[in-house]
């Protein structure tokens, strides 16, 4: 005799009821009548509310991850390859991301900041100048046994900036193309992508885009970030005022440490060490198990990013936190392109940062290539021709806070 | 038949995440539609377990929680959409089967 799947443990009850009764009734006495069934509904119980538990908190999940993928301001910059270089088919599955910092004074939408946030950013007035003074690519290898790494790209190397505009600093590669093709923010960047192909040799696949009321934010959300300082520096271009040794920056003052540029030994390469030191901190800070299993600073986190980031159109940010995931420790080291005189004189930008791009691919090509173990002296390749002792730097890793000038 | 569900989507998931929400749709349904009748309520109740047990597992395997947590957060729709047609089919058998007894009894 067939039975129905709620009637399956026990026995039927002796007396036989009408189907509707049972519907109505039947089970709750039957419970009533035997223990057995009790536990048995309890348990199912349990199931179900697991169950129902689970599909909630994937609901939860994808509230999020629609927020971390539609809701962050995204560019079709990446063009697909048109000859794929033959010599990167091995690296084929390798990422590598050009993370870049712009001043400008909007947010990523375009939106023009608030003169509050401005002036908490110790911003200055919006000039309306957009120039990329970060440039870093990253490189994450596919095999997880080799080394990642960051190369900073000082913002006045002086280079052949792509779309035939000639030799200029790097920093104007975005301006240019967008002032150039009616302000489009998406021809600057492909442009500097391009540029940065161009002297690395390396092709950009992913990019990503920060302005500093995004980058204030960020800091805050992680609670501060780790750095240190060789010695105490004040400085009224930046505002920057710090005294000396260890200490957790954020928000504004995190600002100021990473764009202080005036008053430092080597000036923007000091600041691009600075930035470094800096990335490596914030990127341990991130990845620490207090800031991504807290709910409120992820969620901080992700607002910070969903209002001021610009992310490829293939990219997102749980991608982007994969690959980053990956990198924690020692496994990336920090590096600077190397670099000739910082006092080239230039017809048109003034002094710019002379640079050799054969020697920058070479550099490039020598990181790709290196074998795990650490390469520790000489890797900053600064200044090849004249040698000074701050050259003789330590490489810049994920793990622990780097002291910097 | 019942736990086809699971193997189904545990080797969907060792296929790579792309097959995992197919997988998922797919082993649920055929074990809610071939099912024996005393494991129609696991039939029904089990896509959010199965996801999460198969997640689960990867994310031991793999040792990276994110990308099963990510999984599981993108999977909702699919996750969602199944559970409801579990649900409904299992309700359509109960229901055949009710009335198939109703007829018996009578």
């Amino acid at each position: 005799m067939p039975e129905d799947c709620y009637t399956t443990e026990g026995k039927r009850p002796e007396s036989v009821h009408s189907v509707e009764d049972e519907r109505a009734e039947g089970t709750i006495m039957e419970q009533v009548r035997q223990p057995r069934r009790v536990l048995a509904g309890v348990g199912r119980a349990v199931v179900v509310l697991v169950s129902a538990t689970a599909l909630g908190a994937s609901a939860l999940g994808w509230t999020a991850y629609r927020g971390v993928t539609v809701a962050v301001t995204t560019d079709d910059v990446i063009a697909a390859p048109a000859t794929p270089p033959s010599r990167e088919k091995a690296a084929a599955a390798d990422t590598t991301f050009l993370l870049v910092g712009v001043d400008s004074r909007t947010d990523a939408q375009g939106r023009p900041l608030s003169r509050e946030i401005l002036d908490e950013l110790q911003a200055g007035n919006p000039s309306g100048e957009q120039n990329t003074d970060t440039m870093i690519v990253v490189h994450v290898p596919a095999d997880p046994t080799k080394k990642a790494f960051a190369v900073s790209l000082p913002r006045d190397s002086y280079v052949d900036i792509a779309g035939g505009y000639g030799k200029h600093k790097l920093n104007s590669a975005y301006s240019r193309a967008k002032n150039a093709n009616g302000g489009s923010a998406t021809a600057g960047r492909r442009n500097l992508i391009e540029t940065v192909n161009n002297l690395t040799g390396l092709r950009v696949n992913h990019y990503a885009e920060i302005n500093m009321y995004a980058f204030s934010q960020i800091t805050k959300a992680v609670g501060g970030v780790p750095i240190c300082l060789n010695k105490a520096v004040k400085d009224n271009y930046s505002g920057a005022d710090f005294p000396q040794g260890e200490q957790v920056l954020q928000g504004a003052d995190a600002l100021k440490f990473v764009r202080q540029r005036h008053g430092l030994p080597r000036g923007d390469l000091d600041r691009v060490r600075r930035q470094q030191a800096f990335l490596a901190g914030l990127a341990s800070r991130v990845l620490s198990a207090g800031t991504l299993t807290d709910p409120g600073k992820v969620t901080a986190l992700l607002d910070a990013i969903k209002t001021s980031v610009v992310l490829d159109q293939n990219w997102n940010l749980l991608s982007l936190a994969e690959q980053v995931q990956g990198l924690s420790g020692g496994r990336i080291e920090f590096h600077t392109i190397p670099t000739l005189r910082s006092d080239l004189a230039t017809p048109a930008d003034g002094t710019a940062v002379e640079v050799n791009p054969k020697q920058v691919k070479a550099f490039v090509q020598d990181l790709l290539t290196a074998v795990p173990a650490p390469p520790v002296q000489m890797r900053q390749g600064l200044g090849s021709g004249t040698v000074a002792p701050e050259q003789h730097q330590e490489t810049i890793t994920a793990n622990g806070v780097h002291c910097v000038n | 038949m019942a736990l086809a569900g699971i193997a189904v989507t545990g080797a969907g998931m060792a296929l790579g995440e792309t097959y995992f929400p197919f997988a998922l749709a797919g082993g649920c349904v055929v074990a809610a539609l071939l099912a024996d009748r005393s494991a129609l309520f696991t039939a029904a109740v089990q896509p959010p377990l199965i996801a999460l047990a198969v997640l689960g597992a990867a994310a031991l395997f793999s040792g990276s929680l994110l990308r099963s947590a990510s999984v599981f957060a993108s999977v909702f729709p699919i996750l969602a959409a199944t559970t409801g047609g579990v649900v409904l089919i299992v309700l359509v058998r109960v229901l055949l089967n009710r009335r198939k007894t109703g007829s018996d009894a009578q």
